[in-house]
């Protein structure tokens, strides 16, 4: 990192020489320099979204994904996002969505497990690989589970939220995921956070990406995470599977810390953190 | 000329990089926290540790000295070890910041039992 400061120090030093020894006039916005200008925007801007990611292809539907980082989503990513959008519709707090973002973590084994993120008429925005939990080093693949020592992921719908107060983790470095199905996994600390090892079994239960700053702009809190397992079941170890049903009596209650975060307002329609029910 | 332009271009959007950081592991426990020592695999010297009020967040990986150091706990490194029995299973509040080891490093050390 200094070698990188004495460099940006010296080097515009040496460029301001040469531009005095061929007469240049310091300041002026020659051709080169808005040259440099241009170069260092087209640079910044490939390294991926900086706005908030709308990149959405509009051609893209639910039935017929064609295009997520140039592949096609598994059609458990299909099956999956389509269960998203109906229970964004029918459960109020899972549509305190600032950013209008909806998550699919695909945990079902039938694709390489990964986070995929839709905008809300499902055009996807981006694909990463994603790890995990692990049950303390015993599972090499995706197992639901939402106990709180279970050091499984927790299936269902959460929202990112801000994380406050993490021993390890901070609001700069995680999104905290609230469960709206009774999960209790903010209580957990159950997050999306970064990893030098996504797209295996490798955390006690968290979302672990390569890339997180990027999902963090991307997504912001009140975004919609589903962890999608499809017909894996519940470890028998395992004394609670909240947000595994997915049926037509599935839950909506929004847990405490997705209820008292200040960026998400509650709903108008209907009390965010009741028990309930479809609206 | 336009290589010394691509230099710095290059150097500003790695310094952008840099300076956005947060995109792997955080490698420390904040002081105050309450951790349980679960296990300690000896051919790695690596104990594991939960904490109490986040048990999701993990594994978090640490090594004797860095735990000792981080509870507290008085004498030798090798006392600390010999009677680390007395250590798994205890729930201690840390006095410091417990620094911790990444997964990646962990995996790359030589594989045995534990305990």
């Amino acid at each position: 990192m200094n070698y990188i400061l004495v460099f940006l120090l010296v080097v515009p030093g040496a460029f301001a020489r040469t531009d005095a020894k061929t007469g240049g006039k310091t300041g002026a916005k020659t051709p080169a320099k808005q040259k440099v200008v241009k170069t260092v925007l087209e640079l910044l801007q490939s390294q991926g979204p900086l706005n908030g990611g709308e990149e959405a292809n509009p051609d893209t539907t639910v039935g017929g994904m064609t295009d997520c980082n140039g592949e096609t989503p598994p059609p458990s990513v299909a099956k999956a996002l389509k269960q998203a959008l109906e229970f964004r519709r029918t459960c109020a707090p899972a549509r305190n969505n600032q950013t209008q973002k909806i998550v699919i973590n695909d945990y079902s084994g039938e694709g390489d497990q990964s986070m995929y993120i839709f905008d809300v008429e499902g055009g996807c925005v981006k694909k990463t690989k994603v790890s995990c939990g692990n049950a303390g080093g015993v599972k090499s693949k995706a197992s639901p589970c939402s106990e709180a020592t279970s050091k499984m992921t927790p299936p269902g719908f959460h929202i990112t939220s801000r994380h406050v107060g993490g021993a390890r983790y901070s609001e700069e470095d995680s999104l905290l995921l609230s469960g709206l199905q009774g999960q209790g996994s903010g209580a957990r600390g159950i997050l999306i956070h970064g990893s030098k090892s996504p797209g295996r079994a490798s955390s006690w239960g968290c979302s672990g990406v390569a890339d997180f700053q990027e999902i963090k702009s991307i997504l912001g809190y009140g975004a919609l995470v589903y962890n999608y397992f499809g017909d894996v079941k519940a470890d028998p170890s395992c004394s609670n599977s909240e947000g595994l049903n997915q049926g037509p009596d599935r839950k909506c209650q929004a847990e405490a810390g997705a209820r008292s975060n200040p960026d998400i307002e509650s709903p108008k329609d209907s009390p965010a953190n009741a028990e309930s029910t479809p609206d | 000329m336009k290589v010394l332009l691509t230099l710095m271009a290059f150097t500003l959007v790695t310094v952008t990089a840099f300076a956005k950081g947060g995109d792997g592991e955080s490698l420390s426990i904040k002081k105050g926290t309450q951790i349980n020592v679960l296990s300690y695999d000896a051919a790695k010297d690596v104990f594991t540790v939960g904490i109490e009020s986040e048990p999701g967040v993990g594994p978090n990986y640490t090594n004797a000295r860095y735990l000792q150091a981080a509870i507290e706990l008085e004498g030798t490194r090798d006392q600390f070890i010999r009677n680390r029995d007395q250590v798994i299973g205890t729930i201690y509040t840390l006095k410091k910041p417990l620094r911790l080891i990444s997964e990646l490093e962990v995996e790359g050390r030589p594989k045995a039992g534990s305990r």
